[in-house]
């Protein structure tokens, strides 16, 4: 595909977008979200815009996790923070929708980067469970701190308004988010190629190598849990918004492991694999749902079973795909793409 | 009684590092492996013992005899049970065990209480040291006694082969002669048959019956150990001596061509 | 609050506490030896104890029978997760395996619910009714039947690590595998025997638990209390693992009770042991047993 095109130069290589063909891809994706909404229904639209939210929400964890090499395994609580301060800045504090947003992704930044600090001492093992304690901790917050989350029966997020204009229903809010996830995109893209990013990544490969090299542990490392939180907190926020109401169940250790799932199906460290994971993690219990309400055409006498059976199977794919796919699913693309450059001497 | 028959060796399944290597150990003697850095001589081993698999390599062509059965992808721990038993390089004593229970892990496959007992007092009598200290934790042992340690350990499964890998390694002259005295004392008292991979090719040669010198993943000299020592190559590239006043820079491309033997 | 409630928390801790301890004890088998963090440990004590349960209640087989049926079941079924899953991920980055584990665990957990339903269930305990006093607190034979019980676990658990010839192997190999492997130990065979061992601990804290208290699908969260526990304990040490597993079961009946009667504040339990964690973490990284490890580059 991308063969013959030569990079000689060390800006080339630094462009955000290398080859011709990586550009056409871009190009072809984005006429394709475009034109998405002219022959999706509601129901399409629906998913479509859990997986914008989830693109934004999987890049931070990617962020965190895939570029600095730091497992968290509370990022759903990050949303929550997000999704709560925004719904409160909303509803009752009366900021506008597209200020909200962002200071809730900086609340979520700040929380993040709080429970960031072990890091910078903790790893592997004992840094998962730090940051499951930072789970734990906030699920509390949200559900004790009742005279602001409105405690275990949640809180309405507000309707939002973007230049007196309510945002109401599914294709409003497809234009948002995939302006957040577009927006996200091509933020942490482009993370990849600064010197922060390459921090980040350093201290991933080798901390103590990094810290010799002149670089600060303790700031990258809070760094990049102040990334990935404020877009946690962005995401949790949208999502609230869109829900048009914030729970405490919502943001559980369920959503921290499903978002893990996405970053590590998707492909560690690749915004490529941070779509691909938030797309097939989005699609694959509906697809399951589907499929055995086909089997099943009475499903209603069964439906304890069926959640059972559609939350096994979830389980049994997350081991199948990341025993066949260790590296993820960016890394099957990768090599497809090798397949049809070398074609059809490739094995 | 060993026999290495034109192996290759990939790690990563790409990168090649044994090209074609051959050798055989006699029963009874001492063989020596030399070789720089990287040589290969390390991955022979564990293609003897079977740990390459651990490390992502693989034997891809020839084959390893032993005792005229094929070994080549037999499992590691059926070798040992075999006879064959390798002494890995840098110790790798069990830092968290005591003494004894070292011990006891090199007898592992042997369920005979009686034998395992007199193997220990072997062990022991060869290394009085480690009679001493036989109920300290392993990792506070000096470095001579770690490696007595590995050895004793090793004497433990009654092996018939033992590979040592660089026993020499970080041990002060003195030390390096008590090994090497432990060696020659084991092969002649013992019967046991030794293969010794060795950077340092004077104590190697100095214990040897027969060596072989390798590099890049290749033999590239054989023969008994005391024409080895008396071999123009070796001399100057493995003991040092003769290549004085060819330390010029000048003269690193005739360095390099000559050293490859061709 | 007075004494007498304080002492009657502090009890129902430490039988809470001592069934943390079986489920941490396997948790550390497992990560000992084969450095995999299994975030599935609490669905293996939720296997254990709907298996015993199906067995005691359904099939009517005598407690101790099935007891033991339950022990060999889970043995076995240990045995096959890592020869079947675990096996093939050796070497992979700690992520993908940590995600490996909570596959299994929503596996497990899926299946059981859909073969035992979501009501909670209670083994009739084999242990007569009736209580001694302490310090004016009654404590129930059943309550002194599971701590001894763990307590002899324990102890036979650490004997096996320290005598016998497996358990010497295990210690080996959670040294140094490469090595062990050179002195003839099978170390796919260890691996997956720790599986089974630790799949067996947890399910004997499964059965303790469901003869206490019942089970339903919630008590999986029991696993994810293990980690606090072996933090506190340090990873290093099956000592450690068991002192940490009761510890933490004190300290969150404990907090729990005072958040409920001073501050009257409900839920504080599922918090306590991580919000201490946190703490310990910042001050002392390895725990409070637990070996501060050397890295070289």
């Amino acid at each position: 595909m991308s063969s013959g095109e030569f990079i000689v130069r060390h800006e080339q290589a630094l462009r955000l977008f290398p080859t011709k063909w990586g550009r056409v891809r871009i190009a072809v994706a984005v006429a394709l979200v475009l034109a998405f909404p002219i022959f999706a229904n509601s129901y399409q639209l629906g998913l479509a815009n859990l997986i914008f939210i989830n693109i934004v929400a999987v890049l931070g964890l990617n962020v965190i996790t895939g570029f600095t090499g730091q497992i968290s395994i509370g990022h759903g609580a990050f949303l929550g923070v997000g999704a709560y301060a925004s719904a409160y800045l909303v509803s009752v504090v009366g900021v506008p929708f597209l200020l909200a947003v962002p200071a809730a992704g900086l609340v979520a930044a700040v929380v993040g980067s709080f429970f960031g600090i072990p890091s910078v001492r903790l790893k592997g093992l004992y840094l998962a469970i730090a940051t499951l304690a930072a789970q734990f901790i906030l699920e509390f917050v949200f559900k004790g701190w009742t005279s602001v989350t409105g405690g275990t029966s949640g809180m309405s997020a507000g309707a939002p308004h973007i230049f007196g204009y309510e945002i109401h229903g599914d294709l409003p809010f497809y234009w948002i988010l995939l302006a957040a996830a577009a927006l996200a995109l091509l933020f942490v893209r482009n993370l990849t190629r600064t010197a922060t990013g390459r921090a980040l990544m350093a201290v991933r490969d080798h901390d103590l190598a990094a810290e010799i090299m002149g670089i600060s542990l303790f700031r990258t490392k809070v760094l990049a849990f102040a990334i990935g939180s404020f877009l946690a907190g962005v995401a949790g926020a949208l999502w609230g918004h869109y829900v048009g109401y914030v729970t405490p169940e919502q943001f559980g250790l369920g959503l921290s492991i499903s978002l893990l799932v996405m970053v590590i199906v998707g492909g560690l460290g690749s915004v490529l694999g941070s779509v691909l994971g938030a797309i097939f993690v989005t699609l694959i219990p509906e697809a399951l749902t589907t499929g055995a309400t086909m089997l099943v055409p009475d499903a209603s006498r069964l439906t304890d079973m069926l959640a059972f059976l559609r939350e096994g199977l979830f389980g049994a794919l997350i081991i199948v795909t990341l025993i066949v796919e260790p590296a993820g699913l960016a890394a099957r693309w990768e090599r497809i793409k090798m397949y049809w450059s070398l074609y059809p001497f490739a094995r | 009684m060993l026999t290495v028959e034109n192996i290759e060796v990939v790690f990563n399944s790409y990168v090649l590092v044994l090209k074609g290597l051959s050798l055989q150990v006699r029963s009874g003697a001492i063989t020596a492996l030399l070789g720089t850095n990287g040589a290969g001589k390390t991955t022979t081993l564990k293609a003897i013992s079977g740990l390459l698999g651990t490390e992502d390599g693989e034997v891809t062509r020839g084959r390893i005899t032993y005792g005229g059965e094929d070994i080549t992808h037999m499992a590691a721990d059926r070798r040992v049970a075999a006879g064959l038993m390798q002494v890995m390089e840098g110790r790798r004593i069990f830092q968290d065990l005591t003494v004894e229970e070292n011990l006891r892990i090199g007898g592992y496959l042997e369920r005979d209480g009686r034998k395992i007992a007199s193997r220990r007092e072997l062990a022991y009598d060869y290394f009085p040291r480690l009679r001493e200290r036989r109920n300290q934790i392993a990792g506070f042992l000096s470095g001579g006694e770690q490696q007595m340690l590995a050895i004793g350990r090793a004497l433990m499964s009654g092996p018939q082969v033992v590979m040592l890998d660089e026993p020499s390694m970080g041990l002060s002259p003195v030390l390096v002669q008590e090994v090497c005295d432990i060696v020659l004392r084991l092969n002649r008292e013992q019967g046991l048959t030794i293969l010794l991979v060795e950077q340092n090719a004077r104590f190697a040669l100095a214990v040897a019956d027969y060596g072989y010198v390798l590099e890049d993943g290749k033999v590239v000299l054989e023969g008994a150990a005391r024409d080895l020592r008396h071999d123009q190559n070796v001399q100057e590239f493995y003991l040092g001596a003769g290549a004085n006043d060819r330390g010029r820079f000048s003269s690193v491309k005739w360095y390099r061509r000559k050293k490859r033997w061709v | 609050m007075s004494w007498s409630s304080l002492l009657s928390l502090i009890v129902n801790g430490v039988v809470v506490g001592s069934v943390y301890s079986m489920v941490a004890l396997g948790f550390v088998v497992i990560y000992k030896t084969t450095r995999v963090i299994n975030f599935a440990q609490g669905e293996l004590l939720l296997v254990g104890a709907y298996v015993c349960f199906a067995l005691t209640v359904s099939y009517q087989l005598p407690f101790w029978v099935s007891f033991l049926m339950t022990g060999v079941f889970c043995g076995t079924l240990g045995y096959i997760i890592e020869r079947v899953v675990l096996r093939r991920v050796v070497g992979d980055p700690i992520v993908s395996v940590i995600m490996i584990t909570l596959g299994l665990s929503i596996v497990l957990r899926a299946i059981v619910g859909a073969v035992f339903g979501v009501n909670s269930q209670v083994i009739p305990s084999p242990i007569p009714d009736g209580a001694i006093m302490v310090g004016g607190v009654p404590v129930s034979y059943q309550y002194l039947f599971s701590m001894a019980f763990s307590l002899v676990a324990m102890i036979a658990f650490g004997a096996f690590f320290r005598w016998t010839r497996l358990g010497l192997a295990m210690r080996a190999t959670a040294t140094d595998q490469q090595a062990a492997m050179a002195m003839g130990i099978d170390v796919g065979r260890i691996f997956a025997v720790s599986w089974a061992i630790a799949c067996v601990v947890s399910a004997v804290g499964g059965v303790l638990l469901a003869t206490i208290s019942g089970v339903n699908l919630g008590v999986s969260h029991f696993g994810l209390k293990v980690f606090p526990a072996v933090i506190l304990g340090g990873l290093d040490s099956i000592v450690g693992a068991a002192v940490g597993g009761v510890l933490i079961g004190v300290i969150e009946n404990v907090a729990d009770g005072m958040f409920k009667s001073l501050l009257d504040i409900d839920g504080f339990r599922d918090v306590a042991a991580f919000a201490l964690l946190v703490v310990v973490l910042m001050v002392r990284p390895y725990g409070l047993f637990g070996q501060r490890a050397i890295e070289r580059i």
